[in-house]
């Protein structure tokens, strides 16, 4: 039996700050829709490149991703929390762009270039590591961002709503189009993956 | 509890999901059962270990491109809206638009005929064809018919004689 309870009355959700300062930029306040942004473009961004593209990939998707957000403005109806539908464009969207062959491997070597001209590494270093210790720490988290990605999509979608957005399962499952109980399946199934594959990383 | 009971539960009992009668059992098991406790110990572990994985920051301008976006989006919009508007709204158009339409009724007309047609065609047997094409011959078929009998007594009295 289809879960109808999703479909409640736009009520229900004002609540939600997100869906209020939705509700303001439909009436014109683009301030709003600019804080709504703000608040959550470096999580979608992050969210779409551990989701296996590369950087350049991840930020032309997210500026696409709040575009469409944007264009929605004028017929947006609130039937989910905010971060609910914004998750499941943006699991939609960062799927399709996968399957459409956009996906390029995450290089090691992979560089950007900061404000000062120079090339640096992908990991953020706010920690006073020594060379070696960045070296070491920028390979675990390579690995680990490998193994995500090796996670079935389901999986990796459920893992990284539940780590980094801190959605519930029942928001979770919104956004994947699937029961509570599915997703507290897919979290099982992929802790227990996670489990094994980072039992040698020290 | 069975350690298979255990197991199916780890991840909610992790998220402190679980009904606290259940969640009472299953740390009831983890204190008796090694195996599971070394479970449940490197699962913690893992799901801790995925703050490491890369955090990547937005580039310095991505407001300001966005909203350049923006506003040629909704440039491009109502130009396309506005093209919309005056092709709909040029009175010449409209009996051309008349024409290709009966164009158009037409032509399916006549294919929907033609298909018929086909289907009739498709229907009628050789023996049909062969009369079809001998129409002159069915004209006189009484006759021809008659000449038949005549050849066949015919054939039959030469036999006879021999």
């Amino acid at each position: 039996m289809p879960d109808f309870s999703i479909f409640r009355n736009s009520a229900d959700y004002t609540s939600d700050p997100d869906v209020v300062l939705m509700l303001e930029f439909q009436k014109g306040n683009a301030a709003s829709f600019e804080a709504l942004m703000r608040k959550y473009y470096p999580k979608v961004l992050n969210f779409i490149y551990r989701y296996g593209l590369t950087r350049q990939a991840a930020e032309d998707l997210t500026q696409e991703i709040f575009l469409k957000i944007h264009q929605m403005g004028p017929g947006y109806r609130p039937k989910a929390k905010f971060q609910t539908l914004l998750f499941t464009i943006v699991r939609n969207s960062a799927l399709n762009a996968i399957r459409n062959e956009r996906k390029y491997a995450a290089s090691l070597d992979e560089e950007i270039e900061s404000e000062d001209g120079s090339m640096a590494q992908q990991q953020a270093d706010d920690k006073n590591y020594s060379p070696l210790e960045q070296m070491l720490e920028n390979e675990k988290s390579d690995r680990i961002m490998a193994i995500i990605n090796e996670l079935p999509e389901n999986q990796r979608s459920a893992v990284l709503l539940r780590r980094y957005e801190e959605m519930s399962c029942e928001e979770i499952g919104q956004s994947l189009n699937c029961s509570a109980k599915a997703v507290k399946s897919l979290l099982n199934r992929a802790k227990e993956t996670l489990r094994v594959k980072l039992m040698d990383i020290k | 509890m069975e350690c298979r009971e255990v197991k199916e539960n780890l991840s909610a009992y992790l998220d402190h999901e679980l009904d606290p009668q259940l969640s009472k059992a299953i740390q009831t098991h983890l204190g008796t059962c090694p195996g599971c406790f070394m479970e449940n110990q490197q699962m913690s572990r893992a799901w801790q270990m995925l703050d490491l994985a890369p955090e990547i920051e937005p580039s310095p301008d991505y407001v300001s491109r966005f909203w350049t976006k923006a506003s040629l989006q909704e440039s491009r919009y109502e130009r396309l809206l506005g093209r919309w508007k005056n092709l709909w709204g040029e009175r010449r158009l409209i009996p051309i638009v008349t024409v290709l339409s009966l164009m158009l009724i037409i032509g399916s007309t006549g294919i929907i005929q033609q298909i018929n047609m086909q289907n009739k065609l498709s229907q009628i047997k050789p023996d049909d064809v062969e009369m079809l094409q001998n129409f002159d011959l069915a004209q006189h078929f009484e006759t021809i018919k008659d000449l038949d009998v005549i050849r066949d007594l015919d054939s039959d009295q030469k036999e006879s004689t021999i």
